[in-house]
């Protein structure tokens, strides 16, 4: 008998009163897309591969990346250019296997690759969201400044 | 012998082992740079470094003979700061280089210095650079065709340039300049391209030297390497197979000490290409109106068997006819002749299909005089006197080669006689150029010369009196005006040959092709094992007659019956008791008719007595004397089958052609020149849709109504011990590492 009428009296509305101080308080729901949050600097999204100030790749298809990576997602192909620098003739990240822990960042050598704030790329096509070297790489013209 | 203690362990050791080795023995790793197991011992890295107990310096271990009663320590906290010491002074020039450097994941230097060195570096000046092209930032040189080099990872070892002098016995790399601008280099227009070359880039301990073929192509810890043997000749050498999702990107040496000690020639480490070549043969191919056409693998196999089954009812079994290959492994060539004598009903199978001339078949009591080697491998070495008889080894056996240039350096006798002048001239006493064909009569010359110019030791001649006799009228035509007439070689050459010859202690001879495929090659070995009982050099250690065949699988080959008259083992066909106890294992019977040799069955086919053949890994219209004649004949067959990796130019003749695997992705065995049974290592599936040559044989079996119940080459071998007298005793399993 005690038992249902603390219930009754006390339980009910305590936790109602939870509910209407949400109610009445303002919503922290972003109205995304419209509205976005600003992310920490922490923040891991999608990669980008760095550029020398000269504007040439920063990688040298090592292949460190791809051994650290826990997902297998990066896949690549060396060979060399006329003077017989290394450079990636392949380089390709399966977006959709990577989990965004941020490994390949820290095992390259040549702070070649890194995880940007990027994080819109859904996609309609899987093969679209494996990533290839030209997707990757920054722009020419923002070639040597850090994004 | 003499007995010491390392980090309190005691071992005995002989006289004038080095600390190292002594070491070694009792499984203590003591960090190498400079050493090499083969070569002479330099101490000049100072990564060995160990205390050693009344010694007021630390010692290098590579260099220092173990004492009796010496006390050694090799982790102690003065060594451990030795070795330290050490890397940070290589480490001074040493670029960071490794995401780009080849040798990544497998170099000494990263290695020991992740286990001893220290990870911060003091040195803050600018590294050393030997700059090859102002315009590039990285400084490789091409030494050599195959060889590229970047000095400023060179940490000046000389193993490389030790290697080129002391093994392979050439001068095309060395060591310029002094200090700290000492290079590695080559001379002006003189590049690293001698046979050996490619060994330098395996022995290098960091990535100063790489291959052109392997660089930057994948990183090692990428690949999977797979134990197997060197298809490319007869000596056999062990190597690994690194390998990616079916793809070879190198071939590197397995180091067994009885066959290659770890060496490889540059045919076997870089001519590995064939097997992921894009001509290789992805499906069945059935030939209709003059074309080939893709077809499955359960077509062509019914085509094949109904082709086969019809053709023997009507012609009977003795109109078909199979040829095998000396390419394909043991298992493979004994379910071969297996298929033909049980399945098709027939002896009409051989494989020797490169000459017009075949030695008889060899009978089972003499099967290790005239086919093969009587000494190992090992031996060479110990032979103070070798003669190479028409034979250019280098380009038969390059390893073979690399062993009689190592007896010739360590001071023992080399004469060489050829039809030509060879690269090995450079190391032996005497060069005999003799006209091609006349093999016979400069060795009944020189026998003569030995018997007439009384040379002989009475007491060393291995000939009774009547052996004496006969052999005294087998050389009497053999005078020296007429023997240097048809020889071309001088008679002063001769007699001088015949003197060194009965003064040696010891003698081996080596032939090569030029004798296998001479007319009178019987005659030739006859002569040469007289000419040895004559000397006194038969049944000594070191001494004999040695035929070197030339591919991967030849001995092994003849060893499992590919042969129109024996049976695995040389069992002779009609040898009624022998002949039954394989029919008892086979469960079937046995035609005791000898069947026909290549040459006979060419000849059949072309009077229209053979119908239908089926030629497994051979290629007779490239590698047989006449192409003309083989061509017409197989044009004339009803039906032609090939089985084979690539569409030779004998597939093209075929109306079925069947996709085969290579060396790369199948199991089995070789016998390689000294009659050592070595496995093979499957790196991966047959590539497409083609299958091991074994399982095809299977297949047809199947398909004609026989049974050849195997799923493994390890059970067709295990059947071959029980059938073959050459093959008792052995197992599978025994055959792993070094073989048998
Ligand atoms: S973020 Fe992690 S999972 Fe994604 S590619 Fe890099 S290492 Fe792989
Ligand atoms: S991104 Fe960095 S770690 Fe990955 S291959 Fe390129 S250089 Fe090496
Ligand atoms: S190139 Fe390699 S093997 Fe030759 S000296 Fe330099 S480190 Fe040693
Ligand atoms: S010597 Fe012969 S077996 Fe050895 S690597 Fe060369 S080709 Fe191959």
């Amino acid at each position: 008998m005690f038992d249902v009428l603390k219930t009754i009296f006390w339980a009910i509305p305590r936790g109602l009163s939870v509910t209407f101080k949400y109610l009445l308080s303002r919503p922290t729901t972003v109205r995304y897309p419209e509205q976005k949050l600003t992310l920490s600097p922490r923040y891991r999204g999608l990669h980008y591969l760095e550029r020398n100030e000269d504007g040439t790749e920063k990688c040298v298809c090592c292949g460190l990346c791809a051994a650290f990576c826990p997902s297998g997602c990066i896949y690549m192909e060396p060979t060399e250019d006329e003077f017989g620098e290394r450079y990636a003739k392949v380089y390709e990240i399966n977006e959709l296997r990577c989990i965004f822990c941020g490994y390949c960042q820290e095992a390259c050598p040549k702070e070649a690759i890194f995880l940007g704030k990027e994080y819109e790329f859904s996609n309609d096509r899987r093969e679209k969201l494996i990533y290839t070297k030209e997707d990757l790489l920054v722009p020419l013209e923002k070639a040597g400044q850090r994004m | 012998m003499a007995t010491l203690t390392i980090d309190g362990k005691q071992v005995t050791v002989e006289e004038g082992t080095t600390i190292l080795k002594a070491a070694e023995k009792l499984e203590i790793d003591i960090p190498t740079f400079c050493f090499h197991d083969k070569l002479e011992a330099e101490g000049s890295c100072r990564m060995c470094l160990v205390e050693v107990e009344k010694m007021w310096k630390l010692q290098a271990a590579c260099a220092t003979l173990v004492s009796e009663g010496m006390v050694v320590k090799t982790d102690t906290p003065q060594v451990r700061a030795a070795r330290k010491g050490v890397l940070e002074f290589l480490l001074i020039n040493h670029p960071l280089d490794c995401p780009v450097c080849d040798k990544g994941g497998e170099c000494e230097l990263q290695n020991l210095l992740f286990k001893y060195g220290s990870d911060k570096s003091r040195y803050v000046e600018e590294k050393r650079r030997f700059i090859v092209d102002p315009q590039s930032k990285y400084d490789d040189l091409a030494v050599g065709p195959q060889i590229i080099r970047n000095m400023n990872r060179c940490i000046l070892c000389r193993k490389c340039v030790r290697f080129i002098t002391e093994i392979a016995g050439e001068a095309d790399l060395g060591t310029f300049g002094r200090g700290s601008k000492s290079e590695i280099n080559v001379l002006p227009d003189i590049p690293v391209d001698n046979p050996y070359s490619g060994n330098v880039v395996e022995i290098c301990p960091v990535g100063a030297l790489t291959s052109k073929s392997f660089r930057y192509k994948v990183r090692v810890w990428q690949t999977k390497a797979t134990p197997s043997i060197c298809p490319l000749c007869g000596d056999g050498c062990n190597v690994k197979l690194w390998t990616k999702d079916d793809k070879i990107y190198r071939v590197t040496s397995r180091r067994n000490d009885f066959v290659d000690e770890g060496f490889l020639c540059d045919k076997g480490r870089f001519g590995f290409e064939f097997v992921n070549h894009p001509h290789r043969l992805k499906q069945p191919l059935i030939k209709k109106n003059g074309k080939f056409l893709p077809a499955d693998w359960e077509e062509a196999i019914k085509l094949v068997a109904s082709k086969f089954k019809t053709t023997r009812e009507q012609s009977g079994a003795d109109s078909l006819a199979g040829v095998g290959s000396s390419k394909l492994t043991n298992e493979e060539n004994y379910l071969f002749q297996k298929f033909f004598r049980v399945v098709m009903g027939t002896n009409n199978v051989d494989h020797r299909v490169n000459s017009r001339h075949l030695l008889p078949s060899p009978s089972l009591k003499a099967k290790n005089q005239i086919y093969s080697t009587t000494n190992s491998i090992n031996e060479i070495e110990k032979a103070k006197l070798i003669f190479v008889l028409g034979c250019d080894l280098l380009k038969e056996h390059p390893i073979i080669n690399l062993r009689v240039m190592k007896s010739a350096m360590r001071g023992n006798a080399l004469i060489l006689a050829n039809i030509e002048s060879t690269r090995l001239n450079r190391f032996a006493q005497d060069e005999l150029i003799y006209k091609k064909g006349s093999e016979l009569t400069l060795i009944n010359g020189v026998a003569r010369e030995i018997i007439k110019g009384k040379l002989l030791d009475a007491d060393r001649v291995r000939l009774s009196n009547s052996e004496m006799e006969k052999l005294r009228e087998k050389v009497q035509p053999f005078d020296s005006q007429k023997v240097s007439q048809t020889t071309e070689i001088s008679s002063d050459k001769i007699k001088n040959f015949a003197n060194t010859i009965t003064k040696a202690e010891t003698v081996m001879i080596l032939c090569g092709k030029e004798i296998i495929t001479h007319p009178q090659s019987t005659e030739i070995i006859d002569s040469l094992y007289d000419f040895l009982r004559l000397t006194g050099h038969q049944d000594k250690d070191s001494c004999g007659v040695n035929l070197l065949w030339e591919d991967c699988n030849s001995l092994g080959t003849l060893d499992c019956g590919v042969l129109p008259d024996r049976l695995p083992g040389y069992i002779h066909v009609s040898d009624e008791a022998l002949r039954k106890k394989v029919e008892g294992i086979w469960n079937a019977k046995i035609p005791d008719k000898p069947g026909l040799d290549f040459n006979l069955l060419l000849e059949a086919v072309h009077q229209g007595k053979i119908k239908a053949m089926y030629i497994a890994g051979a290629d007779p219209v490239s590698e047989y004397p006449e192409e003309d004649y083989v061509k017409d004949a197989l044009e004339k067959l009803d039906f032609l089958m090939v089985q084979s990796i690539f569409l030779t130019e004998t597939a093209k003749l075929a109306h079925v052609v069947l996709p085969g695997a290579s060396f790369a992705e199948k199991d089995g065995t070789f016998t390689n020149v000294e009659r050592r049974i070595q496995k093979l290592g499957k790196a991966f599936d047959p590539l497409a849709n083609s299958k091991a040559d074994w399982y095809i044989i299977c297949m047809l079996a199947q398909s004609m109504g026989y049974n050849f119940d195997f799923n493994s080459p390890a059970q067709i071998f295990e059947e071959l011990v029980r059938v073959s007298p050459v093959h008792t005793k052995l197992s599978w399993q025994d055959l792993n590492e070094t073989g048998k």
